[in-house]
Parts: structure tokens; sequence; C-alpha cells
């Protein structure tokens, strides 16, 4: 085919679609479900990050058994940072495709982020995190698959989640009650905070506003 | 006598009523989703579901200087996540609120592999392509919009021409 038939279907397509469109009924459904939608989703969000943490955590625990002779945390001592062996798990709630919160570029398919992949952490949430835990997180500045310390897990249903895991025992926890998820204290910038075991669960949901 | 430029110039700063934003853009919309997703029966639903949520931050968005951009990143977002899921979640939907029809009229034939190509390439040149032939804009708005370089635009628009001459396999334009 030809360079100008693309732009055809193009135009084609968008004239169809205006003259098959009622968009007097569909601005009166629209108020309709803004009347009705405002509570629904809200909880939503709130119960997506719950249960990607609880799917996530369920599965971390069949692939890897429980290191039972690990301690259990404790408290931070007097100088307000305690080195526990803390692996950071950051899930980008619907898949590879989010916005300005973290970006995962370059990749167009699974396979490409095998391949390779780039995480941005936003400002926001790296102070966020920085507060939580004492994590070297690059806030602002692309980490990649060429950062040993980063790892993509491949598991699960990619299109819901798309999962990166930071592991240092290094890490240490400043604040264990916000750590603690408490759907009642839930922060409102869209990340969530769990802790399992020695595992922190970062959701971070931004798959489909920028 | 009040001097029109001025005038002019504060009614521009003025925030747009949402309901003409509506009507200028959704049908657009719709035709991306339809483009993206391939599915006609949820394209106005995709539509509407980026609208509302336009609607309901419509005090902060509308004061952005590019509230259409914001709009169609959106659009563009929720089309690739269904395009993305799984069949029986695109057949529950066929049957929820539609009851198995489509609003918008099918594909034609000889469209169908047109569209095919272009929901199979990769998923930046996809958005690029759709954005330029369906949705009319320039390389600059685009590059707006998918927060790229408008060299880039450029670059995926080329290699998305490309590869759908290459590949579609359609002698005349019906």
């Amino acid at each position: 085919m030809r360079h100008e038939d693309i732009e055809r279907y193009g135009v084609k397509l968008a004239e169809r679609v205006a003259s098959q469109v009622d968009t007097d009924r569909r601005l009166e459904s629209m108020m309709r479900a803004h009347r009705r939608g405002r509570v629904t989703l809200a909880l939503a969000t709130a119960a997506a990050a719950l249960a990607i943490i609880s799917w996530l955590d369920g599965l971390l625990e069949a692939e890897q058994p429980p290191v039972a002779t690990q301690p259990t945390i404790t408290a931070p001592q007097e100088s307000g940072l305690s080195p526990l062996p803390v692996e950071l798990y950051v899930v980008l709630r619907g898949g590879i495709t989010v916005g300005d919160d973290g970006s995962c570029g370059g990749a167009d398919s699974l396979e490409d982020i095998e391949e390779g992949w780039e995480l941005t952490i936003s400002e926001e949430v790296g102070r966020e995190l920085r507060e939580l835990m004492s994590i070297p997180l690059p806030a602002g500045e692309a980490v990649s698959s060429d950062d040993p310390q980063w790892a993509f897990i491949p598991f699960g249903d990619q299109q819901q989640a798309c999962i990166f895991r930071l592991s240092d025992p290094g890490f240490a926890i400043r604040d264990y009650d916000r750590l603690v998820l408490d759907p009642g204290v839930l922060p409102e910038s869209g990340v969530f905070t769990s802790i399992a075991g020695q595992r922190v669960f970062v959701v971070l949901d931004t798959s489909d506003e920028p | 006598m009040p001097d029109n430029g001025v005038d002019a110039e504060v009614e521009l700063r003025l925030p747009e009523p949402f309901e003409r934003f509506f009507r200028r853009e959704y049908p657009r919309m719709v035709a991306v989703a339809y483009a993206i997703s391939g599915s006609r029966w949820a394209a106005e639903e995709l539509a509407q579901e980026a609208c509302l949520r336009a609607y309901r931050q419509w005090d902060r968005i509308s004061g952005y200087d590019k509230p259409g951009a914001w709009l169609r990143r959106v659009t563009i977002n929720l089309s690739n996540s269904l395009l993305r899921r799984k069949v029986s979640e695109l057949k529950a939907l066929q049957r929820s609120a539609f009851g198995g029809v489509g609003v918008i009229d099918p594909h034609p034939e000889d469209e169908i592999e047109f569209w095919d190509q272009v929901r199979a390439l990769p998923k930046r040149q996809r958005e690029v392509m759709v954005l330029h032939f369906v949705d009319d804009m320039s390389s600059g708005e685009i590059a707006d919009v998918l927060g790229i370089s408008e060299s880039s635009v450029r670059s995926h628009l080329q290699r998305g021409r490309t590869a759908l001459t290459q590949r579609v396999d359609i002698e005349d334009w019906a």
C-alpha cells in the first residue's frame, strides 16, 4: 500500500465514528456515572492495591519457602535505623504503561522488558520512600536492568502488574508504624506500603492517568 | 470602549466549560480508542471513562495549557490496557453494557487487515500513528501528548509508515 492510503484509512475511521456517536446521550450518561461513581473509585483503588500485595506475597511464599529462622522485625534501636535483610518490591499496578509517578520506558512487550528495562521513580515517591527507609532510591533518575541490584520479576500476570525488586541486606527501616499497612491510613499519593516478613511492597497506582 | 485585544487575552485565559470541551473531544477520543483497542464495543466506554476522569478533576485540568493532551494520554492508556486484557474480559464487556451489539459499525472488510496491522505495531509507533492519522495531530502536538521529543515522534511515524506499507497488502483503495 502507499503512504497516502494510510492517511485515508485514518480519516475514514474518524469520519465514520463522528457520524455515529451520540454525544448528547453520552454526556448525560457520563453525568449519571459521575453521580454514582465517586465512592466506588476510591474504594476500588485501595482494594486493588491490597489485592496485589496479598497476591504478590502469596506468590512469593509459594515460590520461596518462608525463612523461618530469620528474626521477626522488631522496633528500631535508639539510633532510629535498624539494618535488616529487607527486599523492596516496586509494583506498577496496571502493567508496563505507567504515568508520571514512574515510567517503564523502551519496552513494547514483555519480551522487551526481559531483555532490558528502565524504571524511574518520581521525586515525590522517592521522598516518601526515603522517609520510610534508608533506601538509596535514585528518585528522578532512571534505574535499569544494567544495575545488578534491580531485578524484574517475570511471574504472575504482567498485564496486571509489573514488578521490580531491589534487594540489599543493608537497608534500614526508619518508620515502622508507617510501614505497617493499615487501610485506615493509606496515603493519598498512590503509594501503598506493606511489610510481610522482610519484604516491603510499594504499589504505584499510576497505570492510566498521566 | 474596551480594548478588544486585552479582552481577547483575558477571555483566552478563562477555563473552557467542560461541556464544550466534551462535545469537541469526545468523538475524537472514541475514534482513537477504537483504533488502538480494536473493540467497537468498548471504544465509547473508554472515551467516556477518560472524559469522566477529566470532569472529576476539571477545576485542575481546565487550567492546564493543553487539557486535550491530558485527555488523549488517559484515553490511550485505557485503550492500551484493554488491548492487553484477556479475550474473556472483552467478551464479558461485550455482553454487559451493549447487549453484544457495538455502537459503532465494525470496520469494513477491506479495513480489518489494516487496523490489525496498526495494532500489531510496537506500542509507541501505534500511538503515534493513531494520533497522527486518526486524530489529525501534528508532530509537536503528539510530542506534548506522549511526553516525548518531536524528533522521536517523526521517527516513530516514519517507521510505522514503512512497516504498514510493507505489511499491508492492499493494492487498491476501496
